[in-house]
């Protein structure tokens, strides 16, 4: 198995100075010049070549490609214009809350897609599985984003102001604005609630996915004649159930979970947009309107190393929960 | 000699008679929905009796379309062939003869007609066929100019009315009739997005799959590093630091897309290439590039149809997106990303100006999958026979 | 008649093929599949090769790096005096002209998607075969290997097992070969259909002047269908024969013991035949033992460390019956 990670780690490699590439290409070839923003009419010529060589944009592109990959070892990103802070400083401050999102929303997903997935499989053909089938569907083809203002609509505005319902949802940011007034106990709450309708419009529509591959994937596995032998061996459908034909039928799940971690991080860079969340999808979003380089650049090789790192990360799940390839 | 004799497939067609014919050539449809065969029978009828509401509720409307803009002309175009068609087919499936004997079936065949019996995918695929016709009829039966601003200090924000099924926008215009204008956007672009991506995807894939050794390592490092990336954050990148049109977004919603066909073209490949009939060709002499074209592809086919079908409704869900943040099409075109963008401001008060148009998405993208599904169920088995 | 006066049609020399087996940490292979480690033989105008084994032991790779399907690693071969392993592609396209392959699985080895007349009409168009009509051609075609005519538009599932390998065989024929490799063309039918295919294939042999090299595991088969019969063992050839020869006396150990397991409807043989049972496993291609492949399983009484050191080579009477085995029965002049 070591063997087998090994080289999945060192094919990785190769695969991140690729995407690189790839991020410092698509930026540095594009129209438009970023110290535009300060100009001011009447500026100094020197002044302005001032400000290009404080940004490194002087130097030329070779060169240029050469720092950028040496940042990814040292950590010196450069610097943002749109912040006026190093970009490290920005993806610190950023990174942290969108990791928060996305990993609550991929457990949330996880969990009630395998469970829903579950039931429609042990219970085919049913009502309860057709039912299913049909909310899975619509919310299978749903905008997130619209999803998303759906649910303020309803759990926050709604709520709030026409249904007058005791507990409605907050519709933007992380905490509230007296967050800091609040007690131990009010601020966790605090959090909590603001967590929901983001996590909920992250989470629902990979769950649909996540619940209609389950299905079939727990209906092949039922199939099989080891499951007949557990029920003849006289063992009760619940034992039958999650001991064993679960822990197969997750195999799969786990490759199609790897697929959808980039689908999660594009999803934010919508959520956080409507939800005013503190976190790098929209700090990335305005950093490419504001032709923020820096940032760009190292927001967009954040989100696709996220990317690898989720999926070496599956490929170890999948070695541990598959004995096939344990002993390779 | 020959021992048996395979599978004869004999058709037996529900002809219906004298009284069959009248009842075509004044509904046509009708004969063949009495007879049972509802899907094939209510479309006919459907378009038959659509178009036919078009002419006689708008008839002004059709005639100065045909002086009109190329659009206008493309609408009256759908009109008169819808007609004829749904006419004609109908005549002469009702004449046709009893029985029909049908030598030899193809694979394609036996998939069609396993779809057929898959009653929501085939209710999908009228949906979907009935959006693009609607879509390109859109001039002649949407009520309102979609630019077209009303009175602005009475017909502002205005909910469901008669005038305005479904209420109007800061800007006193019909939604309805953005939503059908914005409908023509999402599916032209969907369907041009996709056809680029599977004609790259399956060609690369089928050369990498098939030739293997260093072409294939090169393709697929390729695809791999795209299929990385979180798609969204690529396409804001490339749109936001070129100027957004429809033509670049098309461009490159479909140039990020092939590479997760290519790889889906490649494990068929894969698995197709030993099989016996491959080596076959092989054996025989066929030159590679025939090989790749008229024997490999053909046959890895079926899951990129369904691949794609399912990519046309993510397609439009991310142009949707796209239009949403502002980086898509642009005012004063009517796109649905931008209208739910435009009620995001008003969703309290204005909550239809969010809603309708994200329900159209849904309902789109529904059709799109229900079809893709019931690909998928009909291609699956018979391809591995 | 066989004219074994002029020189073979098909002449194998050394012929091996290794496929590498897994991966070193550089990527380069470190141990090999010795699926073919070194076989020959030759095949006259008009005879029919048989060449048999059990599963495994490369008789089917053999068949295919002859024509060339696979490229073999090493060894020489010659068809009519061409040296088929250094054919450029215009020599090897003619080549396949001239040598055809015929597959083993009836289900596997048609196109699915392409109707009979198409398949047909394709192999004639690429070569530029079948004149003015090429439809006309086809059915021709489709009679020779007794379909009917009329099936020409129907695709190949609409077929039976047995018709579907007419139709590889038809395919075959299409480009008018002298020589066809029949691998396994038999094993996946049922038993009553085999014998209709097997007489087809005899009749088309005598018709068009046919030479076949016939690979299947089924020895009651092979005596029946061939002029000389082969035997393999784990990539090489440990027995050759003519047919009646070699089901009369076998002389290596492990043809004996194949055929003393063949069934044998002859209440009165029942008796006389003693059954040998070969203990062990059939051991890998990877690491074939040393010396004589078969020593590990060997039951012959005089085996002894030679076996396991030497590997034999095949010996006998010349230009007729040879074997591979130190210890070959009396009267027959081996080296040791």
């Amino acid at each position: 198995m070591t063997k087998y990670l090994a080289r999945r780690l060192l094919g990785a490699i190769p695969l991140v100075i690729g995407i690189a590439t790839i991020v410092f290409f698509a930026v540095n070839l594009a129209p438009g010049d970023p110290t535009l923003r300060f100009l001011a009419p009447g500026m100094n010529q020197e002044v302005i070549e001032q400000m290009r060589a404080n940004f490194g944009l002087d130097q030329p592109m070779h060169i240029r490609y050469v720092k950028w990959l040496g940042a990814m070892l040292t950590g010196d990103f450069g610097y943002s214009f749109s912040h006026s802070r190093p970009v490290l400083a920005v993806l610190r401050d950023f990174v942290p809350n969108t990791l928060v999102l996305s990993a609550v929303a991929l457990v949330v997903a996880f969990v009630l897609g395998v469970l829903l997935g579950t039931i429609q499989a042990v219970r085919q053909y049913s009502k309860v599985d057709s039912g299913l089938s049909v909310v899975l569907l619509f919310f299978y083809s749903m905008p997130s984003f619209w999803l998303a203002l759906m649910l303020i609509l309803t759990l926050s505005l709604f709520a709030r102001n026409v249904w007058e319902l005791p507990i409605w949802f907050p519709a933007s940011g992380m905490v509230s604005t007296d967050y800091e007034f609040l007690s131990f106990g009010a601020q966790l709450r605090d959090r909590f609630m603001h967590l929901v309708l983001p996590t909920l419009s992250l989470a629902l529509v990979l769950t649909a996915g996540i619940a209609r591959y389950m299905r079939g994937s727990m209906l092949e596995v039922i199939r099989q004649d080891y499951i007949r032998t557990a029920h003849a061996k006289g063992l009760s459908e619940r034992v039958v159930v999650f001991k064993h034909a679960l822990r197969n039928a997750l195999i799969p799940i786990i490759t199609l979970v790897g697929l959808y971690i980039p689908v999660l991080f594009s999803g934010t860079v919508f959520i956080e947009y409507v939800f005013a969340w503190p976190g790098m999808g929209r700090t990335i979003y305005e950093a490419i309107l504001t032709r923020d380089y820096p940032l760009v650049m190292a927001g967009s090789f954040f989100f696709a190393a996220m990317v690898v790192v989720a999926n070496l990360i599956a490929d170890v799940l999948y070695a541990i929960v598959d004995p096939r390839i344990r002993y390779e | 000699m020959s021992s048996d004799v395979g599978s004869l497939v004999v058709e037996h067609h529900q002809g219906t008679s004298r009284g069959g014919r009248l009842l075509s050539a004044i509904l046509p449809g009708l004969p063949q929905l009495l007879a049972g065969r509802w899907g094939v029978g209510s479309a006919a009828l459907l378009t038959w009796v659509g178009l036919l509401w078009i002419v006689v509720a708008r008839p002004s409307r059709v005639a100065s379309a045909l002086g009109g803009a190329w659009d206008e002309q493309l609408a009256v175009g759908t009109l008169v062939v819808g007609l004829s068609t749904a006419w004609l087919w109908s005549w002469r499936d009702v004449a046709a003869a009893h029985e029909v004997k049908r030598v030899g079936v193809s694979v394609w065949e036996l998939a069609v007609r396993a779809f057929s019996k898959n009653r929501t995918a085939v209710a999908g695929l009228l949906v979907i066929v009935g959006l693009y016709v609607i879509a390109l009829l859109t001039p002649l039966v949407a009520p309102y100019d979609p630019a077209f601003q009303g009175d602005l200090l009475r017909e502002r924000y205005v909910s469901a009315s008669a005038a305005h099924p479904l209420g109007t926008d800061q800007f006193a215009r019909d939604v309805l009739s953005r939503l059908l204008y914005g409908a023509r956007i999402s599916l032209l672009i969907g369907f041009v997005a996709v056809s680029i991506s599977v004609t790259i995807g399956t060609l690369l894939g089928a050369i990498a799959g098939f030739l293997g050794g260093i072409v294939d390592g090169v393709i697929m490092r390729f695809v791999d590093m795209v299929i990385s990336f979180p798609r969204l954050v690529l396409l804001i990148t490339i749109i936001a630091l070129f100027e957004p049109s429809i033509f670049l977004i098309t461009a490159v919603l479909g140039l990020t897309l092939w590479p997760g066909t290519a790889r889906i073209v490649r494990g068929e490949v894969l698995s197709l290439r030993e099989r016996e009939f491959v080596q076959a060709a092989t054996a025989l002499g066929f030159s590679k590039t025939r090989i790749i074209l008229r024997h490999l592809i053909p046959n890895a086919l079926g899951p990129v149809i369904v691949a794609a079908t399912l990519g046309i409704g993510n397609t439009i869900v991310l142009e949707a997106g796209l239009s949403f943040l502002g980086l898509g099409v642009q005012p004063p075109t009517p796109s649905w990303g931008t209208m739910v963008a435009d009620g995001r401001n008003v969703l309290l008060n204005a909550w239809w100006l969010s809603t309708f148009p994200g329900l159209a998405i849904v309902f789109t993208v529904l059709s799109f999958n229900l079809v893709g599904d019931g690909l998928r169920d009909a291609l699956d088995p018979r391809l591995r026979s | 008649m066989i004219d074994r006066s002029l020189p073979p049609l098909l002449s194998v020399r050394g012929l091996e093929k290794h496929f590498p087996l897994g991966q070193g940490m550089l990527g380069r292979a470190v141990r090999h599949v010795k699926a073919v480690d070194g076989v020959d033989f030759a095949i006259w105008r008009g005879e029919t090769l048989g060449l048999v084994g059990e599963s495994g032991c490369g008789k089917s790779t053999t068949g295919r790096a002859v024509l060339r399907l696979l490229e073999p690693t090493a060894g020489e071969v010659h068809y009519d005096g061409m040296d088929v392993r250094a054919l450029d592609r215009e020599s090897l396209r003619a080549f396949r002209r001239r040598a055809q392959f015929v597959f083993q699985d009836p289900f596997g080895s048609l196109n699915p998607r392409l109707s009979v007349g198409a398949m047909l009409e394709e192999v004639l168009e690429v070569h530029g075969l079948g004149g003015a009509n090429r439809r006309d051609r086809a059915v021709e075609l489709l009679e020779l290997v007794g379909l009917r005519p009329e099936h020409i538009d129907r695709y190949p599932h609409e077929f039976s097992g047995g018709q579907r390998q007419r139709l590889g065989v038809a395919r075959a024929l299409s480009v008018e070969p002298e020589f066809l490799v029949l691998d396994e063309p038999v094993s996946a039918l049922d038993v009553s259909v085999q014998a209709q295919v097997v007489n087809l294939l005899e009749d088309l042999q005598a018709e068009l002047g046919l030479t076949y090299l016939f690979i299947a595991h089924d020895l009651a088969l092979v005596e029946h269908v061939s002029d000389r019969v082969a035997v393999m063992y784990l990539g090489r050839i440990v027995e050759i024969a003519d047919a009646a020869n070699l089901y009369r006396e076998p002389r290596h150990p492990y043809t004996r013991a194949l055929l003393s397991a063949v069934p044998r409807p002859d209440p009165v043989g029942r008796e006389q035949r003693e059954r040998i049972v070969l203990q062990g496993d059939v051991p890998s291609a990877v690491d074939p033992p040393m010396g004589c492949p078969f020593h590990p399983r060997c039951p012959h009484p005089a085996k002894d460390d030679v076996c396991g050191s030497v590997r034999p080579l095949l010996e006998g009477d010349p230009g007729g019956h040879l074997a591979a085995c130190h210890y070959q029965p009396s009267g027959v002049e081996t080296s040791t």
